[in-house]
């Protein structure tokens, strides 16, 4: 059912869908290093996803505005010195509500302006949209930016520390502290997005027939 | 004289102690995992790795040099963690016009070519992260880390590239064929840098 409904709406679930089969992280491979590098508890992944949604979704929503008829190295300087710019706020925001987090998440957090949706594919993809496609694509790379965070976040912070958000989960039967190592944040996003391709795959998977004329055939 | 022998010796030494550790201690995708999306976009896209790696060394150690002469007004600002991203990125902005201009002034020929490489390398993370890193260095610390980045991302892009091909074969499971199975070769080489060093990198 699921695939039948993906195939009738393929266009417009590839179109928009930038949570699950296009995420940024999972299936495109950006914005990767602070993933694999800084988000070993769920406190770093949950500051990572609101400075990386407020600096991408204000800066790509205010560099639309830049005439198309500047070159596009200055639009691609403008871009970057407008994400430079969002950050200040980002992180009084951040130092607000997880001030700890700020320290942790070390030169990653700096380095958001410079991400791939900010830098390049605001040039290639988002500015030849219209302004709510834009917006609709943009949410829903942050939300599918903020999904694969918190999952790497929580399950290293789990199986690493045997904590959640900082707490102690009572009669966890191991820890394996490794896991809080960059290597593991490269094997650990590698295998979510092996789960993202399946899925891919099973859903480009042509329909049988009787699939095709539905249960009431 | 002697001295002056000395002196240009020890810089010598220590300049190439730095550089060694960019590229082996704190490579900049194996350990730091920056610029991971760039080099797996440029095997990709079958562009050479080492003309990737000379502009991206380039942009780098000459933005390197700017950061340097600036840092020192910079940190004495009373926001300068707030102001420092902005300014990078406007000395990076500055570097990167210069050498799109010499390109296409000096390098015609060639010029097309490397064009699209300029712009791909000039704002990533391998950049700006070089240069958030390399802080607490000298004049020649400054160059030797940014010369040490640049050789440390050729050399761990030239080493996902020859498995690249096999990581895209059939005989790897349809799932993990591409992007999934490189991430874990990458991790298993990062286990292996990680071994080398022997501890964890501060961040």
């Amino acid at each position: 059912m699921i695939r039948k409904f993906y195939q009738k709406h393929r266009a417009t679930i590839e179109k928009y869908d930038q949570f699950l089969l296009n995420n940024p992280v999972l299936e495109r491979g950006l914005v990767v290093a602070p993933v694999i590098v800084t988000c070993n508890s769920l406190q770093n992944a949950c500051s990572l996803s609101i400075a990386f949604a407020f600096i991408t979704i204000l800066s790509v929503f205010l560099t639309a505005f830049i005439p198309r008829r500047i070159p596009y190295t200055l639009r691609v300087i403008l871009n970057a010195i407008t994400a430079s710019l969002l950050f200040i706020p980002a992180v009084l925001l951040l130092r607000r509500y997880f001030p700890e987090s700020v320290f942790n998440l070390g030169i990653y957090l700096p380095l958001l302006v410079t991400n791939s949706l900010i830098v390049q594919k605001s040039e290639s993809r988002y500015h030849h949209e219209k302004l709510p496609t834009m917006l609709l694509q943009l949410l829903t790379a942050a939300g599918g930016f903020a999904a694969a965070v918190c999952i790497v976040g929580a399950l290293r912070e789990l199986l690493g520390k045997a904590t959640l958000m900082g707490k102690p989960v009572e009669n966890f039967p191991f820890t394996a502290p490794a896991l809080l190592l960059p290597f593991a944040g490269f094997l650990l996003v590698g295998f979510l997005a092996a789960a993202v391709q399946k899925l891919r795959n099973y859903l480009n998977k042509p329909l049988k027939q009787k699939e095709k004329e539905g249960p009431h055939a | 004289m002697h001295s002056f022998l000395q002196t240009v010796k020890d810089t010598a030494m220590q300049m190439a102690s730095i550089a060694v550790i960019a590229v082996f201690v704190q490579n900049i995708i194996f350990t730091r995992a920056l610029d991971t999306s760039a080099s797996l976009f440029i095997i990709r896209k079958r562009y050479s790795i080492w003309q990737f790696g000379v502009i991206l060394t380039t942009i780098t150690t000459l933005s390197s040099i700017l950061v340097f002469f600036a840092d020192k007004h910079i940190q004495r600002l009373r926001y300068s963690y707030y102001m420092t991203p902005l300014f990078y990125v406007m000395m990076v902005g500055f570097v990167y016009i210069a050498i799109l201009l010499f390109c296409s002034r000096f390098l015609k020929k060639y010029n097309e070519q490397i064009k699209p490489m300029i712009h791909l390398s000039a704002f990533n993370g391998a950049v700006l992260g070089a240069l958030l890193l390399s802080g607490k260095y000298s004049l020649s610390g400054h160059i030797a880390f940014g010369l040490g980045t640049g050789l440390g991302f050729i050399l761990a892009s030239y080493l996902i590239s020859i498995g690249y091909d096999r990581l895209n074969s059939d005989k790897i499971p349809p799932a993990f064929r591409g992007f999934p199975i490189t991430l874990i070769y990458v991790g298993i080489l990062s286990l292996a840098f990680y071994g080398l060093i022997g501890h964890e990198l501060s961040i």
